[in-house]
């Protein structure tokens, strides 16, 4: 009897505990706040960097 | 104040709330006009779905994903926006068919990848979601799809019928400035063929009268200069254009040349518009009063002796006539009528004087009045007499609508000409039966009769009357019978509950286009009425012109879509079944039944020598698109590279054979320039002299000229004089013996088809069409000196009798009303004038634009701009409904924006809009899925009656109304 | 390192929207999400001037500071951008943002706000750059194919400019001294002035771009702007 009370009690308590996981992204716990641990980015190569630079220029009328 | 907006667009009102009233604290309470109309949220129809979806999910077409496949290649493709007459390059890439991004286009000289609102989403053909699909049939009031060969046959023998019954003068072929320069002249060519001067375009609403005006000044009626050129211009003098919004891409070179030159921007007009906030110094002037205004102006210049008295001497004819018309418009008789004060208009006048050369830009402010063509040549005259015509940085900058309709006005869509300016005449249709080998007979047995061969036929401005007239009335055999809407929209034209009679009185209705338009659902007629689906320009290739004249060429980005079919190849399958495909299609090879469009190019080429057409050859063009980066960006000048010493687009006159690689003219008339690097002279078109004085140039003449003054028109006649005639080859010889026969001294530049008389011309630095002086009086027309006279609907019942209308009178088949309809007073219970414009978001009857989601939700009420003053005496509140009743009856119901912008007892509304009509949304009408996003009622249901004495310009931008709660 | 800005010069910025659908043609915005606005003051008076408005990719982005799940970053372009996979839809940013920058599409159940949407500054997000992916729920990447932001590539007169922060402002600088008046680089006082308040940002050029203001919420006013007509510059 209180074994099965014990395992209702502990399935419940699951569900329960269950719900609060809204959803299923990876989200980190943030021990440190204000830094983001997300997945990181692509940083763009300096050949994308020069080119970048050239189409500003395109923005002058001249 | 801010109206509520929709949760969806709750980022639009915290921004509304803390910037624009952050901003407002400094300088007064603010509200746009996007903030004001956004305000009724996404109930626009269907895209209220979108809304909804998560981001990255909104839906559209499966085929317009933009997400690469791995591996396709991406290729890019070059075409020209086809919006407005600016002429921006449009980038595509493709990918598998299909149109998955679109690029700036950096390297060309004339928008420096700049684009519009309109231009940056011209993308979303691509996804074509409101598109008309298929061939759709009228059957008992449902729409019912049907195919093409079904469309065609049903259709054309329809048409055969009406032409057996009533003469193929009853059928009227609408044609379209969105055509390729290519279709333009294949749809003028069909109408020939059909046997109808009944043909014609937007053009007749927009700048006939600049084309017909301008032209009866020096010779062409075109942008003298280029947007480019105004870069160098020292005045700007804009008069109803509103450039900001309907050509905003000039703006890029309107602001570079008032930052680098520090040239004053002055801009005319009763609103006050975005290009106004933009301007030095803005004039608020009556609606309808240009020519007073412009006199007003010249009154001062004169009176301070600050007319370019050499200038004059040389180059015009007739000055001394208009400063007898000046010296009546004192300054207390300008602010009178325009009430303008005169020391604003001798500031004007000063700014103007001082500042040369400067340019002057109009647009359809000025053309759309019945006297439209009085304004237009006034603009002129006072370009005249500051010697500002014939020079970079001068020139009259008219800018067109439509992104072809120089195009298509060039190659003669219309009632009074075939392609060329060549008019009707027997000459005219003789030269174009050598172009087309065909017999002149044989087009002659097409027409009714001999006279309506040579008659003009009844412009678009007046189709509807054409078919409610009476048939006694009429200067042809029978009323209209058949419309042939081929892409125009009915809601850019006045008086719309008449066009809803004709529309319901026609035997048959007929659209070709790529949306069904508001024809689809104007009218209650219940059969005989088809909409066929017309690919866009961006589903074939083809030229195009653009307002400065340049010529680009256009790629096709993808295939057309659904089933809907190119203008040519349309025009074609019509051309079978009334059994003239062949003579259509002469000298061009068709594939399939899509004529080839390069060998229409080459076929125009052969023929439009009177405006320099002919040396724009496909390959010419094409290398000009290729090698874009290569021309200047101020002069257009090609510098290096393969087209070097070339105009961008080799903007017309561009003589002679492709061969002679003339490098076309940036601005007309420039004596600075010799004729074989672009420069000219005004034309000799009005013989040369007039009651004993010359017409001709005195002491004016191209660079390294042959004859140091000036001349008449070159013909064989002139070359054999002067001994030219030797310089001609022994094939160019024949071919104007062919054409001249014993009579060779009389075949002229314009109707040599060799193209030896205007390369002989050039070599010896004449200009083809003469030498001549511009003139100030058209003596040909009503006003021979441009006059001020109150618009037919005016609350100023007190100056009319000083400034008269017309009498009634017959011209262009019909009876045309001036004044019976000016004498009837409606001023007390019609008091505030109503006049209409564009909105930078939408295009035309913005059947198009209002399909554009990205377009759409920047304006989806259709609205009027009421003064505060006015609207607190009506009782009317910012952002209620109220009824617009103009002064014909006809009525809108639309959303009110009390505004400054516009003055006291003056309205406004946008002309795009329609899908709703006197209070009733007609969407239901639509085909399904057909229906744009955005529906509005059409702003010419409520205006009236009005034409102009010499081209029939509709009178849009003066009438009158009442406004009152709704 | 090239530091990336927007800058719009008013005097130039006509209000077309051409920054408007551009953005929308580029990364398929839906219909009621706006990436990028055009706002008016004085709208059909004197002294009228717009300004086209986005997410202005803040030195010290407010946003950032007040997210409760850290979901933005940086790059090293300076360019402010966020990971929707950490997004809770809460909305502080949006109450941060002194530009009115975030968006939020109507996805959640019970009227909730959806994931945050802003300007990338056309640079997508965190995602492998042009995958299937990224487009989805950023947009396009143009950053990583050399290209800069097409709101800025396309606008009609050229007021809205992008890319690196010196040129930017060596080209906006030049027209500053042709015209002989400045009206101010608009928002950049609020974007680009630190924390610290030390860096005014020396592209900026000092005196030329005046009313800048000071950090906080207040975006600045645009100078001039409410004065009604420049001055009649020529005369006889």
């Amino acid at each position: 009897m209180r074994v099965t009370r014990a395992l209702l009690l502990a399935l419940g308590a699951a569900v329960l505990l269950a719900g609060c996981q809204e959803d299923a992204a990876p989200r980190p716990i943030h021990l440190d706040k204000g830094v983001y641990q997300g997945a990181a980015d692509t940083p763009r190569t300096p050949e994308e960097l020069r080119a970048l630079q050239q189409r500003t220029a395109y923005q002058a009328v001249r | 104040m801010l109206i509520k907006k929709s949760p969806a667009t709750s980022g639009g009102r915290h921004l509304s709330r803390t910037l624009a009233q952050t901003l407002a604290s400094a300088t007064g309470v603010t509200v746009d006009r996007r903030a004001f109309l956004r305000s009724s949220g996404i109930a626009a129809g269907g895209a209220a779905l979108a809304s909804a979806l998560p981001f990255g999910m909104v839906k559209k077409a499966d085929a317009a994903t933009p997400a690469a496949p791995a591996g396709a290649p991406v290729k890019q493709v070059k075409s020209v926006c086809t919006h407005c007459s600016v002429g921006c390059t449009v980038i595509a890439e493709v990918q598998n068919g299909v149109w998955i991004g679109q690029e700036p286009g950096f390297d060309s000289p004339i928008n420096l990848g700049s684009h519009c609102a309109k231009g940056a989403s011209v993308r979303e053909h691509a996804h074509g979601e409101r598109r008309l699909r298929y061939p759709m049939k009228m059957v008992d009031g449902k729409w019912t799809r049907v195919g093409w060969d079904q469309a065609i046959t049903e259709i054309g023998d329809k048409l055969l019928a009406i032409r057996e019954k009533s003469g193929p003068d009853s059928v009227f072929w609408l044609g379209s400035a969105k055509h390729s320069n290519e279709q333009a002249y294949l749809f003028r060519k069909f109408a020939a063929l059909w046997g109808t001067n009944n043909v014609d375009h937007q053009a007749r609403i927009c700048h006939s009268t600049t084309v017909a005006g301008v032209a009866n000044v020096w010779g062409y009626g075109a942008m003298t200069n280029s947007y480019n050129d105004i870069q160098k211009s020292r005045a700007m003098f804009f008069i109803g254009s509103n450039a900001a919004e309907a050509h905003p891409v000039a703006m890029l070179h309107v602001l570079k040349a008032k930052e680098q030159n520090n040239a004053p921007l002055i801009v005319a007009d009763p609103r006050f518009t975005r290009t106004a906030a933009k301007a030095d110094e803005y004039i608020r002037f009556r609606p309808g009063t240009d020519v007073a205004l412009v006199w007003g102006i010249l009154w001062h210049v004169f009176e301070n002796g600050w007319e370019d008295k050499d200038y004059i001497a040389k180059r015009v004819y007739g000055m001394d006539d208009i400063r007898a018309e000046v010296a009546k418009w004192t300054p207390a008789e300008v602010e009178r009528v325009t009430g303008v004060p005169g020391s604003q208009l001798k500031r004007v006048a000063r700014t103007l004087a001082s500042n040369r050369p400067g340019t002057l830009v109009w647009c359809m402010g000025g053309t759309q009045h019945h006297i439209g063509n009085n304004n237009t040549r006034a603009y002129c005259v006072l370009q005249l007499a500051l010697g500002n015509i014939g020079v970079s940085g001068g020139g009259t900058n008219i800018f067109r609508g439509h992104d072809n309709v120089q195009g298509a006005t060039d190659f003669g869509v219309t009632s009074d000409s075939l392609p060329g300016y060549y008019g009707l005449a027997e000459g005219a249709w003789k030269h174009w039966a050598r172009v087309w080998d065909v017999s002149y007979d044989s087009l002659l047995k097409r027409f009714g009769s001999k006279a309506l061969m040579e008659s003009t036929g009844i412009p678009v401005s007046r189709w509807f009357d054409g078919v409610l007239e009476a048939k006694e009335n009429m200067d042809q055999p029978n009323p209209l019978k058949g419309m042939v809407f081929w892409g125009h929209a009915p809601n850019s034209q006045v008086r719309l509950p008449d066009m809803k009679k004709a529309m319901e009185a026609l035997e048959l209705l007929v659209v070709v286009d790529p949306y069904p338009t508001m024809t689809a659902v104007l009218s209650d007629r219940k059969n005989d009425f088809y909409l066929l689906p017309a690919a866009t320009q961006f589903e074939t290739s083809g030229s195009a012109t653009a307002s400065n004249r340049s010529v680009q060429w256009r790629e096709k980005i993808v295939e057309p879509l659904f089933e809907s079919k190119t203008d040519h190849e349309i025009m074609y399958l019509f051309a079978k079944k009334f059994g003239f495909a062949e003579d259509l299609c002469k000298a061009i090879k068709v594939n399939g039944n899509e004529p080839l469009i390069e060998d229409i190019t080459r076929e125009w080429n052969r023929g439009m020598w009177s405006v320099g057409y002919t040396g724009q050859s496909p390959e010419r063009i094409k290398l000009h698109m290729q090698h874009q980066a290569t021309f200047d960006r101020t002069t257009l000048r090609a510098n290096g590279g393969p087209c070097d010493g070339d105009y961008f687009g080799l903007p017309w006159p561009c003589w002679g054979t492709p061969e002679i690689k003339h490098p076309g003219s940036a601005n007309l008339y420039d004596p600075s320039l010799p004729v074989a690097e672009g420069g000219g002279a005004f034309r000799a078109r009005f013989g040369v002299e007039r009651n004993g004085v010359t017409l001709l140039a005195e002491g004016s003449y191209p660079e390294g000229s042959a004859i140091k003054d000036g001349y008449p028109e070159v013909t064989m006649a002139m070359l054999q004089k002067l001994g030219f005639d030797t310089d001609l080859t022994a094939e160019e010889l024949a071919v104007i013996q062919k054409i001249g026969g014993d009579k060779i001294g009389t075949v002229s530049w314009t109707t040599d088809l060799s193209g030896g008389i205007q390369r002989v011309a050039i070599k010896h630095g004449l200009n083809p069409p003469g030498n001549a002086k511009a003139r100030c009086v058209a003596w040909n027309f009503p006003d021979p000196v441009p006059i001020h006279r109150e618009p037919l609907y005016t609350p100023r019942r007190d100056l009319v009798a000083s400034y008269p209308t017309y009498k009634d009178t017959k011209s262009w088949r019909l009876p045309t009303l001036y004044k019976s309809i000016q004498d009837r007073d409606v001023s007390k219970e019609y008091p505030i004038i109503l006049t209409s414009g564009r909105l930078v978001e939408y295009e035309g009857g913005g059947d198009e634009t209002r399909s554009n989601p990205w377009l759409a939700e920047l304006q989806q009420d259709m609205f009027v701009e009421i003064n505060p003053f006015d609207a607190n005496n009506a009782g009317i509140k910012d952002g209620q409904m109220v009824w617009v009743e103009g002064a014909e009856k006809g009525r809108v119901k639309v959303k009110a924006m009390v505004t400054e912008r516009v003055g006291r007892g003056v309205a406004f509304m946008p002309f795009h809009f329609g899908g709703v009509y006197q209070g009733q949304d007609l969407r239901s009408k639509y085909p399904a899925g057909a229906d744009p996003i955005v529906l509005g009622e059409a702003a010419n249901t409520a205006t009236t009656y009005g034409y102009d004495s010499v081209t029939q310009m509709q009178e849009t931008k003066t009438t009158l109304c009442r406004i009152q709660s709704a | 390192m090239a530091r990336m800005k927007f800058l719009c010069d008013a005097e130039r910025c006509i209000e077309c929207n051409a920054c408007v659908t551009a953005c929308k043609n580029e990364n398929e915005v839906p219909w009621g999400i706006n990436r990028r606005r055009v706002v008016t003051i004085n709208d059909g008076k004197p002294g009228e001037r717009t300004i086209s408005v986005a997410c202005m990719h803040c030195s010290d982005a407010p946003c950032k500071a007040v997210c409760p799940v850290d979901c933005f970053y940086q790059t090293d372009e300076g360019v402010v951008l966020h990971n929707k996979d950490l997004c809770i839809g809460c909305g502080y940013c949006f109450y941060a943002c002194p530009f009115g920058a975030p968006q939020y599409p109507q996805a959640g159940n019970f009227g909730s706000r959806g994931k945050m949407d802003k300007c990338t500054f056309c640079s997508g997000g965190p995602e492998i750059d042009n995958s299937d992916a990224e487009f989805k729920k950023y947009g396009r990447n143009r950053l990583a194919e050399g290209k800069l932001p097409l709101c800025a590539e396309m606008c009609s007169t050229k007021a809205l400019l992008a890319g690196d922060a010196d040129m930017v402002s060596a080209i906006y600088r030049e027209r500053v001294v042709a015209r002989g008046f400045g009206s101010g680089a608009w928002g950049w006082g609020t974007a680009y002035q630190t924390r610290s308040g030390q860096e005014r940002d020396r592209s900026a050029g000092g005196g030329m771009f005046q009313g800048t203001g000071g950090p906080g919420p207040n975006p600045g006013a645009i100078p001039g702007a409410g004065g009604g007509m420049p001055t009649q510059k020529q005369g006889l």
